[in-house]
């Protein structure tokens, strides 16, 4: 079915190249969707410009990832299996949550300066926030099934009732965080990379639309392009082994 | 230890389910309770399990366990795994549980990997590993096809015979209760409560075929069909 799917990208691919060629007719504004390809290989793999981009903003997405998405499940858990946590942590999640994140970069710059440490909060902060949401549903979903009949009867409490019960049984609904939080997460790297770095996809494609190299800012969006393809559909298959595994 | 309910009544969101309905449950006797669907067996014994969050709590204070319906198995749990997080009971102990219900080699199968009867003899082994002075069983068999519902019922009763211990067994099904059960209990749907008990002579082990060819089996199915038949009727 996921081979399918990629297949799917076929006709849009085709249409990008014919409307390049036969509508728009203009390669610096819009170029053929060949000649991208050949110019991301270039970048990639003959010039070799784009791999410590790709690096920078793989690092700074992953080093996120690693702090955030732990504290997320293990607070969304906790929230969600008790009343005080809850009691805590709701009012400032709901309240915090509609923020946009890319209004935070100032705020983020003059507490953790221009470094990566500011990026890296930021992205954590994005993906925190949906991960913590679709694992704390998760868990709140578990606690009000007919399953809960069963932890009551039988006293299952502590370890076996916070691990082995909640947080193994909010283990899909976390997955399903972090693929949203994948995606957004990838946006922030790109919109924090544009404003405030010398390095990564985003300060890659901002300063080649700076120097009108259109054709590699095409090749950067193409990257990050199938990065978040890649990414979703590591995602989707995490989530099916997760059901299978149910 | 002997467990007695006396006068216990319940009301959900403001309507009455049960009223007064007493039972006097002595030491490793087993109990039916039989009634239409909606007459508030399962309601009965979920209060008896505290499962019903009222304002008055059970009026039992022994250990229960529970067999549910639909056997309520942890799908992200192997079998084992789903007997141990409910149990305080050493692992070789539940490892003589599987043999005994002669499913060893499921026991790290998950749920969705066993049969339905499979599923519900794991749902008994949990509650058998429990330490209670109380077996709850809400209509356990009842999704079942008719063999595995013979083959879970004998489990349960070579079990039973071997251990003893005191059991509640919900059913609909009358022919279940009178081959399970020493004590028989009817809970009219119209009058919210227990109207008519039985006790059934009949010694363990029992010929499925022969009891129900037996006068007492006879006597009290015919009962018991017209009581539920009347109920029915008077609803």
């Amino acid at each position: 079915m996921r081979r399918l799917d990629f297949f799917g990208i076929i006709p849009w691919v085709l249409a990008w190249e014919l409307i390049s060629r036969f509508v728009i007719k203009d390669p610096q504004l819009f170029p053929g969707f060949i000649e991208i390809i050949g110019n991301t290989w270039q970048l990639l793999f003959v010039n070799q410009k784009l791999p410590p981009h790709f690096a920078s903003s793989g690092y700074r997405l992953v080093i996120a990832f690693l702090f955030s998405a732990p504290l997320a499940y293990l607070l969304a858990v906790l929230s969600a299996g008790q009343k005080q946590a809850r009691f805590f942590l709701n009012p400032l999640i709901t309240a915090t949550y509609p923020l946009p994140k890319v209004a935070l970069i100032p705020l983020v710059l003059l507490f953790f300066g221009t470094g990566d440490l500011s990026k890296i909060i930021l992205i954590g902060l994005g993906i925190f926030y949906l991960i913590y949401i679709n694992t704390y549903f998760g868990a709140v979903f578990i606690l009000q099934s007919s399953l809960q009949d069963v932890i009551e009867v039988y006293k299952v409490r502590s370890y076996h009732f916070w691990y082995t019960y909640l947080t193994r049984g909010s283990f899909k609904s976390f997955l399903v965080g972090v693929k949203a939080g994948a995606g957004y997460g990838l946006t922030l790297v790109v919109v924090s990379e544009m404003s405030l770095s010398q390095s990564g996809l985003g300060y890659f494609i901002w300063s080649a639309w700076d120097s009108f190299r259109i054709l590699d800012m095409y090749s950067g969006i193409f990257i990050i392009g199938v990065l978040g393809y890649i990414m979703n559909n590591f995602c989707d298959w995490l989530i099916s082994k997760a059901s299978q595994a149910e | 230890m002997s467990i007695n309910i006396q006068n216990l009544n319940l009301s959900l969101s403001s309507s009455e389910i049960l009223k007064n309905i007493s039972l006097n449950l002595q030491d490793n006797e087993f109990h039916s309770l039989v009634g239409l669907s909606g007459a508030g067996k399962s309601q009965f014994i979920r209060t008896l399990a505290d499962l019903n969050h009222v304002a008055q709590p059970s009026p039992i204070r022994n250990n229960v366990s529970f067999v549910f319906q639909n056997s309520q198995l942890i799908p992200w749990l192997t079998a084992f795994e789903n007997i141990k997080i409910c149990s305080s009971v050493s692992e070789e102990h539940i490892d003589h549980l599987f043999k005994e219900f002669n499913l060893s080699e499921y026991k790290h199968f998950k749920p969705k990997q066993l049969s339905g009867g499979m599923q519900q003899r794991v749902s008994l082994i949990r509650a058998l590993a429990h330490k209670n002075d109380l077996l709850l069983m809400d209509e356990p068999f009842s999704s079942l096809d008719l063999i595995n519902r013979k083959s879970n019922q004998d489990y349960l009763l070579n079990y039973w015979q071997k251990n003893k211990g005191t059991i509640l067994f919900i059913s609909h099904d009358i022919d279940e209760a009178l081959f399970l059960s020493q004590h028989i209990h009817f809970l009219s749907r119209k009058k919210k409560t227990i109207t008519h008990s039985f006790k059934i002579e009949q010694a363990y082990p029992r010929d499925y075929l022969s009891f129900k060819s037996s006068p007492e089996y006879q006597r009290i199915y015919t009962e018991l069909f017209n009581l539920l038949k009347e109920d029915d009727e008077n609803a």
